[in-house]
């Protein structure tokens, strides 16, 4: 009979970085990973804050670098809104960020196997190529998992849910009752393109350490909600977008009509010029947009859920691994205290949700919690503000010999025209309701 | 019983492209596997063990990398894994490789006794070669069988098997000691179960240097190689088919087909015989 503490399901990095706490407490974790190997399956637009890192992993960020688990730190972080042919932007730049880095661009598929090797030196054992099919059930309680595998039953205290976007095992766990819905998720497609290294500092005018974030919103989405990005990598860059699924099935778009959109918004096209054609890879997901309304009951007897499986992701900041690494520290924690109070049960785990609250994982999907539902309910937030907001910085900007008082007056009067002052009043009060 | 199989490292060759500028395979980034071929070798040590209580051990020559593939194919449940590693070993073509893999399993001998069955997968998959089972055979002084399709008995001093011809099926008496080279035909690999799984992930492959299985540096790797690559090619890229119908009718579809056909000398010929062996109506 195959026996340990604690089972994994999952090897992204919620699982990884509870299976990484567990070790390092002296727990026997095994992490149960269905694809080839760790990252193999995982799809992210490519920014990983090393914040919930350095909690876990000592020198992260030197050994990320060194070991080129990592591509490039973001030192400029930018927002675009594309209008017809033109670009409104808002942007930050801070060389400070190269000293102590905030945020790094990944390619999933590196960092994610760095990261199992640093869990598997700390013990904890990584089956891959296996998927958990079921739960051992004894008098209710989860006892172990049962695997793909000829004698693939492995008996454990304890069960953390680490699986990613598709809640087959929450919900077999009991802790989720339906699926997730078309309006809970995005379908997020990628494409890493190739760039030589050079070009990439020439063009985003940076050094070879330090990389660009584009967020994209505006013209390219056909009024849907949704965003898009442009980040670089060491020598490819990474340019995407995300649209729930809802609106995609509603308005009869397939994903990569929206993708080729982007990458042939002139603005765009000019960034990527003749490498627009060097695709490399790829890649496309499924993002849990759904918020803080569509978090599954977070634990159970034996059992806890982190990650995307939890629905932690803050879609608006584009922070979704950040959240997975901390629930998994933190489920991870929970349990820990669990064992040396002797009782894991409900009772003893229901501290995780405590401490999600106490962190700004939930405090960040509470504050956000109204904010998907007013941009859906009000689609000419994004049909039409981006558009708008860039004919009047070009009306504005264009010197033709009109005074500015008069500018200043069209400016009003276009925005009297297409909104409405009091729908413009409306729209920032939602607005501001939506994210308070 | 005493069974040795050999394997290889291989680019991962669903992911393998090549640089069309130096006509090399482009490694980076290209995880390894087991060759294809090997996999069914190992399936087949699995049941030699299971129904026969073999003893197996698996061995093959390559960079310290290689011993993930090792314990890759010890999840079939297989007792002991090796890794021939050398620098002296660097460079090898067949010649030079069978001599590293044959004083390897005579290392091996020494440990568990006469080695009975050697197998090996029919050719791997980036040199494709397949002179490495049959140059194993002729150094061990063994009976040799390659293109093992599939096999019917095994006795105490000779195993009766199926192998594949250029053209149809061959049936033989193989004697024991031999080299079999198998097929994927043979069999099915199998998908490991949990605890040999996890056994393989905490296994660690025996590691030997030319000098514990006493090799000849002249003999083995890049000096014992008479075979030097002076040039590589790809074979231009294929043109596509003609398409001699779209948006047809499948009678119109059909008749343009038969027409093209009939162009062909070949099919015309049976066309003409067809007076002499009367339509089969």
């Amino acid at each position: 009979m195959i026996k340990f503490d604690v089972v994994v399901i999952g090897g992204g990095p919620a699982g990884l970085s509870a299976a990484l706490t567990l070790a390092k407490s002296g727990m026997e974790v095994a992490v149960v990973e269905k694809g080839e190997y760790a990252g193999s399956k995982n799809v992210m637009g490519g920014v990983l804050y090393t914040h919930p890192l350095l909690e876990i992993v000592d020198n992260a960020v030197e050994r990320m670098v060194n070991e080129k688990a990592v591509e490039r730190s973001v030192i400029e972080q930018n927002m675009f809104l594309l209008g017809n042919g033109s670009v409104l932007k808002v942007g930050h730049r801070n060389p400070e960020w190269k000293n102590t880095p905030n945020a790094f661009t990944v390619l999933r598929a590196k960092f994610d196997q760095w990261f199992a090797k640093i869990v598997e030196e700390a013990g904890v054992l990584i089956i891959t190529k296996t998927k958990v099919e079921d739960f051992i059930w004894e008098n209710g309680k989860i006892k172990g998992v049962i695997t793909s595998r000829p004698e693939g039953e492995i008996y454990c205290k304890a069960v953390i849910i680490a699986e990613g976007v598709n809640p087959i095992l929450t919900m077999k766990a009991g802790l989720r009752k339906e699926d997730i819905k078309p309006n809970m998720a995005a379908v997020a497609v990628k494409e890493v393109i190739d760039m030589p290294e050079d070009i990439i500092n020439t063009a985003f005018n940076v050094d070879s350490k330090s990389g660009v974030t584009y967020e994209i919103l505006g013209e390219w989405s056909e009024g849907m909600f949704g965003m898009g990005f442009l980040y670089t990598n060491k020598d490819s860059i990474s340019i995407g977008c995300g649209v729930l699924i809802e609106e995609l099935k509603h308005r009869n778009i397939k994903p990569y009509q929206l993708l080729d959109n982007l990458k042939n918004h002139p603005i765009i096209s000019d960034i990527i010029g003749e490498y627009k054609n060097n695709v490399k890879e790829y890649l496309a997901h499924l993002i849990p947009e759904g918020g803080y309304y569509s978090i599954p009951q977070l634990y159970g007897d034996n059992v806890l859920v982190c990650g995307d499986a939890a629905m932690l992701v803050n879609s608006i900041h584009r922070e979704g691994s950040n959240h997975a690494i901390t629930s998994g520290r933190l489920a991870a924690e929970t349990l820990v205290d669990a064992f040396n109070k002797g009782e894991i049960s409900k009772k003893t785990l229901k501290s995780y949700v405590e401490r999600l609250k106490e962190s700004f994982i939930l405090k960040d999907l509470e504050k956000y919690k109204d904010l998907m539902p007013t941009m859906e309910k009000n689609q000419h937030f994004i049909e039409l503000y981006p558009s708008l907001f860039n004919r009047l910085a070009t009306r504005f900007l264009t010197v033709d010999g009109t005074p500015k008082t008069d500018v200043e007056w069209q400016i009003i009067d276009s925005l009297r025209n297409e909104r409405g002052l009091i729908g413009l009043g409306m729209d920032a009060l939602k607005l501001w309701k939506g994210v308070r | 019983m005493n069974v040795v199989v050999l394997i290889k490292q291989v680019p991962d060759t669903t992911n393998v492209r090549i640089d069309r500028k130096t006509n090399n395979l482009v490694r980076e980034g290209v995880p390894s596997v087991i060759n294809p071929d090997c996999m069914h070798a190992l399936e087949l040590a699995a049941q030699l063990k299971e129904k026969h209580n073999a003893t197996v051990y698996v061995i093959t020559m390559g960079p310290p990398q290689a011993i993930n593939a090792l314990k890759d194919a010890i999840s079939f449940g297989l007792d002991e894994a090796v890794l021939l590693s050398d620098r002296a070993f660097a460079g090898a073509d067949t010649l030079a490789t069978t001599y590293t893999l044959y004083k390897g399993i005579k290392k091996i001998e020494e440990k568990i006794g006469k080695i009975d069955i050697v197998l090996a997968g029919r050719q791997a998959a980036d040199g494709d070669t397949g002179q490495v089972g049959p140059g194993v055979a002729t150094r061990l002084g063994y009976s040799l069988a390659a293109y093992v399709t599939s096999i019917e008995k095994i006795e105490k001093d000779e195993i009766i098997l199926t192998r594949r011809l250029d053209r149809g099926y061959e049936k033989v008496r193989v004697k024991i000691p031999c080299v079999l080279t198998v097929t994927p035909e043979l069999n099915e690999p199998r998908y490991a179960s949990l605890p040999n799984l996890i056994r393989s992930l905490r296994y660690q492959p025996i590691v030997w240097n030319k000098d514990d299985i006493n090799a000849d540096p002249k003999k083995a790797g890049f000096f014992g190689s008479p075979t030097r690559v002076v040039n590589t090619n790809i074979p231009p890229a294929r043109k596509g088919g003609d398409i001699i119908s779209k948006n047809e009718s499948p009678e119109i579809a059909a008749q343009k087909l038969l027409d093209e056909l009939k162009k062909f000398e070949s099919i015309r010929l049976i066309e003409g015989l067809r007076v002499l062996v009367g339509d089969k109506k």
